[in-house]
């Protein structure tokens, strides 16, 4: 295990007692040996885990699993899930910066990545989470929400005292904390925020919007605070603020330096890593350090550009990807590689941040909610879109929509249409399910891969 | 002389060439039946006996269809589409548009003038595009796949099926046997309703003539009357099924000339 806790970024220094709870969580997690072996050649595979940087990362997210997992052993009295809801990430961090009684996740982002990622051992979870009452093969419950109530199911997170979520991406989010409330007792919160924004409105938010959203978050907040008995100030929570956009500004510098590289510096397989590291809801050290992580990922990627290294080879076709990299599976990226396809971008990722801001940190959240591309219907989406190809220069967009997803499958072929119409470049339109390693067909996706690069070398050839 | 292998591991059939200075010296084909690394072994050991050379004469040998990961003797696994688009132009390098008829999937490629592919559209998670869609019909009727075509040119009163899809499709063909319907009529309607399902595919990259059937469904003389009332009239290469194992064969020998330069 001391291998594959090196190759995640432990060094000797650290105490024996953090070692000793990795131990008794991969134990818990069933993490065999035969696992940590498979988990070594996974990330030397799917991941340059040669650059410290990113060690550094991944040990952020292994120590964030280990907290929440031991939550309660630690002493924390309330334990808050967040799942699909705006500004969570932000209010953990000050929730725990506040008070070392309280922990709050979101999502199950390191879950996802050390369980799927790491040891490709999410299957079981899906299943179970199948077994109990999401069954396998229905469209409505994407695998997503599998991998929030697997982990409860199987009892490897503690129960928490409340879930939060919004039915604003999926009214599945909120469908499955109903049901977890059913069968666990669990208290459900809910922030209101709603899509039905005038078409005017866009490409900016919108103020009635984040006006509700605001006001139904600081709800939340109070609520926490009535639990808790500590107050959050708004000082507190513009300081977390300040924090994270550093950490933003630093995977922004270095998503730039990922986007002008040729060869393709590093592989979109890491895309994941960088929104776990958004996600995170460590206290406002934590949140320093992982900026430091990627300040020195940045140096080394400068370094390996300087030797002339990349994970695609030079001259790939560029491309736009619509929707994340798998989130429990790297297969799929790695594929990209392999076939000679350089990702340089992901449309979840390429949202024009807002123009407009506040001092109200609660305002702040909820206008920074309504940007990023999963948030935007089509009209406000496609062109999003089609301003991302333009600045990236791409040769092509690959949609591999989330097949479980509302939010994404609607627009799959109007995007498609659009921008064929609009920029001339391939599109090609792939089926998959971004939690789910199961979706996974090798030779069908290498087969669409293959064919989408000879379209745009094709392509390409006849513009030049 | 250098030989170049190209394998085509299909779902129902494995094809085979040896190629040697552009030209085919031998072909095979078997079927894949369900392990598709014993018949790409025995596909090989079955084409280097027929060409009468041994494994050392062979530079190189490409391979495209299922089993990527099963098959030790490959150098590279190509895409069906690529093999497609590389086959069709070396038997006929005018082709702009190929429809390739496979047991488990169907896909329309358009290539540009110098034969690179420009667009393409696939179906390959409905059987309803398929050469299986036939599979099952056939065996409903108790005929010879190879039968298929042959007997429905003799229809004289096609029947419509009013579905798309072959699972349906399967419980409309037996109500047809139900009611009495003869087999060659039933048969022209499934042929109907293929040609009807790959038209859809060809209207989605737009047919540029010349065109031209492969895959097994290249076979089946019935469906290509059947494509040809629907405006689609496509040549059929001799050995249609074999088109994907030449193009395997081509890119062998691409990548050999590639290694040898480097």
């Amino acid at each position: 295990m001391k291998e594959l806790l090196k190759l995640c970024g432990f060094t000797d220094k650290e105490p024996e007692t953090e070692l000793a709870r990795i131990e008794k969580v991969f134990k818990r997690l069933g993490i065999t040996d035969e696992d940590i072996e498979t988990g070594k050649q996974r990330l030397h595979k799917y991941y340059d885990i040669d650059l410290q940087g990113l060690r550094k990362v991944f040990r952020l997210i292994i120590k964030e699993l280990v907290n929440a997992i031991l939550a309660k052993e630690d002493g924390r009295e309330k334990l808050i899930y967040g799942f699909m809801c705006p500004g969570i990430d932000l209010l953990g961090s000050a929730f725990m910066t506040k008070s070392d009684k309280v922990f709050s996740i979101h999502h199950s982002w390191a879950f996802h990545i050390v369980i799927g990622c790491i040891f490709g051992k999410i299957v079981p979870v899906l299943e179970d989470a199948e077994k109990t009452w999401l069954k396998a093969g229905a469209v409505a419950h994407c695998a997503n929400v599998k991998t929030i109530a697997g982990p409860l199911s199987m009892g490897l997170f503690p129960n928490p005292d409340m879930l939060v979520t919004s039915a604003y991406t999926c009214e599945t989010s909120s469908k499955t904390l109903d049901i977890l409330h059913e069968l666990y007792d669990i208290p459900v919160w809910y922030i209101d925020h709603f899509k039905d924004r005038a078409i005017t409105e866009y490409p900016g938010p919108s103020d009635r919007v984040a006006k509700l959203t605001a006001e139904s978050i600081k709800r939340f907040v109070e609520k926490v605070q009535s639990i808790t008995g500590f107050e959050i100030e708004d000082d507190l929570l513009i300081q977390v603020k300040e924090t994270k956009r550093k950490l933003e500004k630093a995977i922004t510098e270095m998503r730039k330096i990922v986007i002008n590289s040729d060869p393709l510096l590093i592989s979109s397989s890491h895309e994941n890593i960088w929104g776990c590291l958004l996600s995170l809801t460590s206290t406002i050290d934590g949140i320093e350090e992982a900026t430091d992580a990627i300040n020195m990922l940045c140096n080394e990627l400068k370094e390996k550009a300087a030797r002339g290294e990349g994970d695609v080879e030079k001259g790939a076709p560029r491309v736009l990807a619509i929707c994340p990299a798998g989130q429990t599976d790297p297969r799929l990226e790695y594929l990209l590689c392999e076939v000679g396809i350089a990702v340089v971008g992901i449309d979840f990722t390429m949202g024009e941040k807002s123009k407009k801001h506040s001092d109200d940190p609660y305002l702040e959240m909820a206008l920074g909610s309504q940007q990023v591309s999963l948030e935007l219907p089509p009209y406000g989406r496609i062109p999003l879109i089609i301003n991302a190809c333009k600045k990236l220069k791409v040769n092509g967009v690959l949609d591999r929509y989330h097949v479980g997803c509302r939010a994404v499958v609607a627009d799959a072929l109007l995007i498609e249409e659009a921008v064929k119409k609009e920029l001339g470049i391939p599109v090609m339109v792939m089926e998959w399910e971004n939690f789910d390693p199961r979706s996974y067909n090798h030779q069908q996706f290498k087969n669409r891969l293959e064919i989408f690069r000879e379209m745009m070398i094709e392509n390409t050839g006849n513009k030049s | 002389m250098r030989y170049f292998i190209g394998i085509d591991i299909g779902s129902e059939f494995s094809k085979g060439v040896i190629t040697g200075e552009g030209e085919i010296l031998t072909q095979i084909v078997i079927p894949s039946g369900i392990n598709y690394k014993t018949a790409a072994l025995k596909l090989r050991d079955e084409l280097l006996k027929s060409a009468g050379i041994s494994e050392e004469d062979i530079a190189c040998t490409a391979t495209t269809g299922h089993g990527e990961k099963l098959i030790p003797f490959s150098s590279r696994h190509i895409s069906t589409a690529l093999c497609c688009a590389k086959g069709i132009r070396h038997v006929f390098p005018e082709v702009r548009t190929v429809l390739d008829i496979q047991g488990q999937s169907s896909q329309v490629i358009k290539l540009s003038e110098k034969g690179r592919i420009s667009d393409h559209s696939v179906n390959d998670i409905c059987a309803s595009g398929s050469g299986y869609f036939l599979t099952v019909v056939s065996n409903i009727l108790q005929i010879d796949i190879n039968d298929v075509g042959p007997l429905s040119l003799k229809s004289s009163n096609p029947v419509t099926f009013t579905t798309g899809c072959a699972v349906f499709g399967e419980s409309e063909a037996i109500s047809r046997v139900a009611e009495g319907t003869p087999k060659e009529d039933i048969l022209a309607g499934v042929n109907n309703a293929l040609a009807s399902r790959l038209a859809s595919l060809v209207n989605d990259v737009g047919m540029e003539m010349p065109c031209a059937v492969c895959g097994g469904g290249g076979l089946n003389a019935g469906l290509i009357k059947s494509l040809a009332g629907l405006g689609i009239e496509a040549d059929v290469p001799p050995n249609p099924q074999l088109i994907n194992a030449i193009g395997a064969a081509c890119f062998a020998e691409e990548y050999s000339i590639t290694a040898d330069n480097k």
